[in-house]
């Protein structure tokens, strides 16, 4: 009698959590829908989404949206995960380097179906094509930025450099020469006219940059065939080599360092120059050097060229799973709240980023202010280009970090490098 | 990736032990077992899902056509995977460096561990000082020790480039981490600065477990120093150090954190290992299968380090007998 008393009370308390959620509200349960979105960073600009994900939810009933985020450098291996697992979050951040591998893996939405009216035309035309891929729009950019050429005022004006900045890169040499100090002449510069970094993927993106500037791209972005070995990739890579290795107008170490550490440098008074992108001006801003500095577009070679012919994006998007449950809902999302100019101009204010939207560029006093009219223009310059949309972009970095690091070190010419690095795109391509 | 070796090892260790062994083999009574299988059960069902699974389907995959890039439909392909491994340069770069990290982490563990250990298996002041010191570096997690030596290697701001350029030994600052000639020497010193204790904590256990009597019939019979060092040490801590070195081999073949925190495998791939490579193949370029490959390169050559071990071990365990 006791064995079933004790089996008894166990079946009970196994059973009656089963029927407490039985007897719940199964049908509210059941409309209740939740949106993942998963993007890198945090911080500044957590608000906005956070205003955003609210007015969503108050239009939307019963549909919560929540956001994760892990460090920049975890995005991609995350992403990668999550594509292998075939569960991608609802809404996903997508950049230059991401976009058309995962559209190629067929991970992306195309959002057609779901953009409104003159929705597009709301966008600068160069910041809407990033995430289109194919002619399909696979994103929506909320978030922008523009690579310039940051330049030390001070160290200029000791050095009897124009102020105004280099427009050249015979000017940038030639600033950078000026600018290299060895007071006490015992071989290692106190300030140093140029500063350069190429330890880690991104290191090439100034090589990139200038080419850019030049009116060359790294590759034909409709054929995908290799150009970084045409004479402006040649000439921008032997100025880079020049700077480090002939005229020593950079700090030793170039290819060991992260190209964060070069922008940290330059805020810290260690040298004239560095190209960045214009997210680093809050850090210059804030670092306790405390020098005046300024900002040019990228200098072109005018071998080639007669004025700046582009610059290099660092866009953002916003852009659907194609597994997601509910894709109306996380397109919904971004059309009213995440592509929209309140999300927009609050998050790029509180990030220090372009906002694509020209509403937004045009109309908020914010962007009118300081070095924005410069980073503005390098956004509306004919050639405003991200990377290629080309699944294996991630190896063209690691490509051409091979033929800097050879360049540097003297393994090979720049044309060698060069050569080599085309025959390793084209053959991979 | 740690425990890959290891599940290999102890796999083989059963297998050619009870090899051996034919009163093992021989079937007994299931009831007087079944508990023993009980309480085994929960663990291997664990090792089967956690490391057994993944390998296979790891070794599965380096057959097959796996690149997410490239929109082809994942096939079998037999030993292409391999081939085209074998004819990659930067495959061949990755192993000889692989060799060169593992053979000089060891030999410098080894070597180390046992001078720390022999300095500290004696009565000084401030032992359990200095032996929970050398502890440290040990407990310290591969990524943090990483950050901490990318800026002691800094060209700039290295306190190593401070004290060489005071004692007049360097005038120009060194650029250990740029350059692809000294990259793998400074990755090297960083990772071995962190796991050299692990030799030391066992090199010095086994001091310990020397049985003093044979120190004190050695001093009866007048040896010196160098005598016991040679004639009873040295013997006696042999298995020992072969065991530390072994499994230091196969720990540290499988390293990965540290260099690629480091240095990403540059410049110049001149610090990519197989380890690295294998990530940069999975998880850079997305070439699973040619990275499963890889992985399985890196579990043969461990292998073969495991039957050396057993090898050597039962050599040694028939000579005690």
């Amino acid at each position: 009698m006791g064995r079933k008393w004790i089996l008894f009370v166990l079946l009970v308390l196994l059973f009656a959590p089963m029927l407490a959620l039985a007897g719940g509200d199964q049908e509210a349960a059941q409309e209740q829908v939740t949106l993942q979105l998963f993007r890198w960073g945090s911080g500044p600009g957590k608000a906005a989404y956070d205003a955003a994900f609210a007015r969503f939810e108050m239009d939307h009933p019963g549909v919560t949206v929540e956001m994760s985020d892990v460090s920049w450098g975890e995005f991609v291996d995350s992403m990668v995960k999550f594509q292998m697992a075939e569960s991608l979050p609802d809404i996903v951040a997508q950049y230059d380097a991401t976009i058309g591998s995962f559209v190629s893996f067929g991970s992306l939405l195309d959002l057609t179906p779901y953009l409104p009216e003159g929705f597009k035309e709301e966008f600068y035309p160069g910041q809407w094509d990033h995430p289109v891929v194919n002619g399909k729009p696979y994103g929506v950019t909320f978030r922008n930025g523009a690579h310039v050429l940051f330049y030390n005022v001070d160290m200029f004006r000791d050095a009897g450099v124009d102020p105004k900045g280099p427009a050249t890169t015979k000017d940038v040499v030639e600033a950078a020469i000026a600018c290299t100090v060895d007071n006490n002449g015992d071989g290692t510069p106190e300030q140093y006219g140029y500063m350069d970094a190429y330890g880690d993927e991104e290191g090439y993106h100034q090589l990139r940059s200038y080419m850019y500037a030049s009116g060359r791209n790294l590759v034909n972005f409709d054929t995908m065939e290799a150009t970084m070995n045409m004479p402006e990739g040649i000439a921008a890579l032997q100025m880079l080599v020049d700077l480090n290795v002939k005229h020593k107008a950079v700090p030793a170490g170039a290819l060991g360092k992260a190209h964060t550490l070069r922008n940290e440098e330059f805020a810290n008074g260690l040298g004239a120059m560095v190209e960045g992108g214009n997210w680093i001006e809050a850090s210059i801003r804030d670092a306790a050097a405390g020098f005046e500095y300024s900002a040019v577009l990228l200098p072109y070679n005018s071998d080639f060229v007669d004025t700046q012919m582009g610059g290099s994006a660092a866009f953002v998007a916003h852009s659907v799973a194609a597994n997601s449950e509910h894709p109306e809902l996380a397109a919904a999302l971004i059309v009213e709240q995440l592509g929209e100019a309140e999300f927009i101009a609050e998050y790029c204010e509180a990030r220090n980023l372009l906002p694509p939207r020209i509403d937004v560029a045009t109309t908020n006093p914010y962007w009118s202010k300081g070095l924005w009219p410069v980073y503005v223009k390098a956004t509306t310059v004919p050639n405003y280009h991200a990377l290629p949309k080309h699944p294996k972009v991630v190896e063209l970095s690691k490509i051409m970090r091979l033929a800097i690091e050879k360049a540097m070190m003297g393994q090979a010419t720049v044309k060698e490098a060069l050569d080599e690095a085309a025959v390793s795109w084209n053959k991979i391509k | 990736m740690r425990e890959l070796p290891a599940c290999a090892f102890f796999l083989f260790c059963f297998i050619l032990t009870y090899g051996y062994d034919r009163e093992m083999m021989k079937p007994k009574p299931l009831r007087s077992n079944t508990l023993g299988y009980i309480f085994v059960l929960p663990t291997l069902l664990v090792i089967m899902l956690f490391i057994g699974f993944p390998m296979v389907r790891g070794i599965n995959d380096s057959f097959r056509d796996i690149e997410l890039t490239s929109g082809r439909e994942v096939k079998y392909i037999g030993f292409e995977n391999f081939r085209n491994l074998f004819q990659d340069p930067v495959f061949s770069i990755s192993v000889r460096n692989s060799f060169i990290f593992v053979i000089t982490s060891v030999s410098f563990h080894l070597v180390l561990g046992f001078l720390l250990a022999l300095a500290l298996d004696r009565s000084i002041v401030g032992r359990l000082f200095f032996r929970t010191v050398n502890l440290m570096p040990w407990a310290m997690s591969g990524v943090a020790v990483a950050m901490i030596w990318i800026w002691m290697y800094h060209p700039q701001l290295s306190p190593i480039n401070d004290i060489l350029k005071s004692l007049g030994i360097i005038k120009k600052e060194l650029v250990y981490l740029a350059d692809p000639k000294s990259a793998m020497i400074s990755v090297l010193i960083a990772h071995n600065w962190r796991t050299f204790p692990f030799a030391f904590i066992v090199l010095l256990s086994g001091l310990q477990m020397i049985p003093g009597q044979l120190y004190e019939a050695a001093d009866i019979d007048g040896a010196s120093g160098a005598q016991k060092f040679f004639r009873i040490t040295i013997p006696q801590m042999l298995s020992i150090v072969l065991t530390v070195a072994l499994l230091d081999f196969m720990w540290t073949f499988v390293y990965f954190d540290l260099p690629w925190v480091m240095t990403k495998g540059g410049p110049i791939n001149s610090t990519h290992l197989m380890t690295t490579y294998v990530y940069e193949m999975a998880f850079r370029f997305y070439k699973f299968g040619k990275a499963a490959a890889l992985s399985v390169c890196i579990l043969v050559i461990n292998f073969i380090v495991a039957m050396v071990y057993i090898y050597f071990s039962r050599k040694a365990e028939a000579m005690n007998e």
